[in-house]
């Protein structure tokens, strides 16, 4: 590779074959500045449009966004929280799979990443429909723990289910940015630190896991049972619990992984953030079958509004609300490493 | 304790929670196999009832079902052949040369990914609406995105599956074969045989690779088909729409059906690029 890149730039500056290609990209870009760029700009204009019920923008106003915004408050914070407690759990559970697979998946590595990968060649809905399934009180998981204990167990409908729902479709993003990163990581620095007697986190990985896990442990709480539901025994013992478990966790975990392995995939990380919160922070179909009334989040309102009331004004004022906020986040973390880089971690 | 026993203990715990990751991720695989054998006796296939082979041995008794596959996978097929046609000379450019507004193209490339899939539906949704009332747009596009149907989904699904087409030759192309050009071109070979006979070989897999990646996506996107496809019927609006009359066990059928057909397009990919890695050994190394 060192001795390739070298010889690639100076072949690209005498080979007559290095143009820019435009002529070939053309068709291409005109295909994606009338499909992509132009659709999401005219959501844009579309959202200060004066007439509301009208099909096409006419005229300039703010009262789409007067009117909807503090309307469907509680829609969009469903869609940041919800969204946000999802991609923390897909973090949970795609982050030792990624490293595990990288580090000792030896020559199973493929299999191994395949087999995550493998769900996903279902359809989108019929893995809904099958949560759906798993979840019902009278499914395959509750209906037998029912007969046994004479427990009747309710999660279908709750907002848990959702996350659950959420967390499950959005593994694949996380785990393969990270898979990237993990695998790009120089071994022989893993082995240096190994021969430094690099140990466990000890007290102080404890302590910070300890604070991760209560951070935690009330977003998730604050979704599923409630900001003000918290404060009950039920409740209590869950933040409790994740606490101690981000206590452990964080004592247990390797200062190889902590101190080499997480800093070096810094990149991966970001990648992985990106490409996991801004579709959940859009999903709506999971929170319309696996959710209730009280869980639906700001996708809902906007499919809603563009499908059934035809209200195309306001919908595109909620549409532009959180293309903006993915905008947002995304230079943010942008900020963080160089852009083209986070298409190679993709 | 040595570290080699520190790396041992480390190796358990993560092959452990990689069990369960896995039985995370499968249960929803084995609940939809496990229905497809059930017959729940009711309407709704969402409990376990009997053992029943009916619905595999009629998988498409379900008045529509086989019309949305059909038209589901006519859209997957065209999506797929139009972006790999059109993805493919964004990624060689983007991956084989450096040049003044690459960054953008770039860029643009990763918008789907950026972008909240239900904020790129609506925006497609009210620009195909606006080519029927708009009369500028409406005579440049003929009508052809309104009423919707197959053309607007097919546009829908070929610009979110381009961004996977552009980023796999991208990365086929990288650092690879540009030794080999050169030794084409000092024998005079013209521009158009070096394509062919170097460069073609090399990005072949990543077309493949990305257009099956659009047919899979195609077929499994469920929000911008809601918002495109208008009245055509499509397997998962179809089934979004039917769901709240009825679940037959036919639903769980074709989604193992879909789900082993994918399978055997992935191992059909993987044996495909092994083969094409084996052929130019030299330039796979670099």
């Amino acid at each position: 590779m060192a001795e390739v890149v070298p010889s690639a730039k100076a072949a690209g500056a005498r080979s007559p074959g290095a143009r820019a290609g435009w002529p070939e990209m053309l068709p291409t870009l005109a295909w994606l500045a009338a499909l992509l760029v132009l659709p999401l700009v005219y959501i844009l204009r579309m959202s200060f449009s004066a007439d509301p019920f009208a099909l096409t923008a006419t005229g300039w106003s703010l009262a789409n966004y007067a009117d909807s915004i503090p309307f469907y408050w509680n829609n969009l914070l469903n869609s940041v929280l919800i969204g946000l407690s999802a991609t923390i759990l897909a973090f949970a559970v795609a982050m030792p799979v990624a490293y595990g697979i990288s580090f000792y998946g030896g020559r199973w590595k493929a299999v191994l990443l395949f087999a995550f990968f493998a769900p996903f060649l279902t359809s989108y809905l019929i893995r809904i429909v099958a949560w759906q399934t798993l979840l019902g009180a009278n499914g395959p998981l509750f209906a037998p723990l029912t007969q046994a204990t004479g427990l009747e167990v309710r999660v279908l409908g709750t907002p848990f289910a959702v996350v659950a729902g959420l967390t499950y479709q959005l593994v694949p993003f996380v785990l393969l940015p990270l898979y990237t990163a993990f695998n790009r990581i120089d071994r022989t620095l893993c082995a240096a630190a190994d021969d430094l007697y690099s140990g466990r986190g000890g007290r102080r990985g404890a302590a910070i896991g300890a604070a991760a896990g209560l951070v935690i442990a009330l977003l998730l709480g604050s979704v599923f049972f409630g900001g003000r539901g918290l404060a009950a025994p039920g409740p209590l013992a869950f933040v409790l619990a994740t606490t101690l478990l981000g206590a452990a966790v964080g004592g247990t975990m390797t200062e190889r992984f902590a101190l080499i392995v997480f800093p070096l995939s810094r990149n991966g990380f970001i990648a992985a953030a990106v490409l996991s919160f801004i579709p959940a922070l859009g999903d709506y179909v999971n929170a319309a079958l696996l959710g209730d009334i009280r869980t639906q989040m700001l996708g809902n309102v906007i499919q809603a509004k563009f499908l059934v009331e035809l209200d195309y004004a306001g919908a595109a004022a909620l549409s532009a609300t959180l293309l903006v906020a993915a905008m947002l986040l995304l230079t943010l973390l942008l900020r963080l490493i160089r852009g083209t880089e986070l298409l190679d971690v993709v | 304790m040595s570290s080699r026993t520190r790396a041992h203990r480390e190796g358990l715990a993560v092959r452990v929670m990689i069990g369960f990751a896995l039985v995370f991720m499968f249960a929803p695989v084995l609940t939809m196999i496990v229905f497809s054998f059930n017959d729940p006796g009711g309407r709704f296939n969402y409990e376990l009832g009997t053992f029943s082979l009916d619905a595999w041995r009629r998988p498409f008794a379900v008045p529509q079902l086989g019309v949305a596959m059909r038209n589901s996978l006519i859209v997957a097929a065209v999506s797929a052949l139009l972006a790999a046609l059109l993805g493919t000379p964004v990624g060689f450019a983007l991956g084989r040369r450096r040049f003044l507004g690459r960054g953008a193209v770039s860029g643009l490339t990763f918008i789907p990914l950026a972008t909240p899939e239900v904020v790129l539906g609506a925006g497609m949704l009210i620009l195909f609406v606006a080519t029927a009332t708009i009369p500028f747009l409406k005579t440049l596009t003929g009508g052809l995105f309104y009423p919707l149907g197959f053309a607007s989904v097919i546009a829908a699904h070929t610009t979110l599956g381009l961004s996977f087409v552009i980023i796999n030759v991208r990365a086929r192309v990288m650092g690879a074969g540009v030794t080999l050009e050169q030794a084409a071109r000092d024998l005079g070979a013209s521009g158009f045989t070096v394509f062919r006979t170097i460069w073609l070989p090399i990005i072949l897999p990543g077309i493949l690779s990305g257009g099956l990646l659009t047919f899979a996506i195609s077929l499994d996107d469920f929000v911008l088909t809601n918002f495109t496809a208008g009245g055509t019927t499509m397997f998962p609006t179809w089934l979004y729409g039917l769901m709240r009359r009825e679940l037959p066990p036919q639903i769980a059928v074709v989604g193992t059906m879909i789900f082993l057909l994918s399978l055997g397009l992935v191992a059909v990919s993987a044996k495909l690029s092994r083969r094409r890695a084996g052929l130019v050994p030299e330039i796979r190394k670099s």
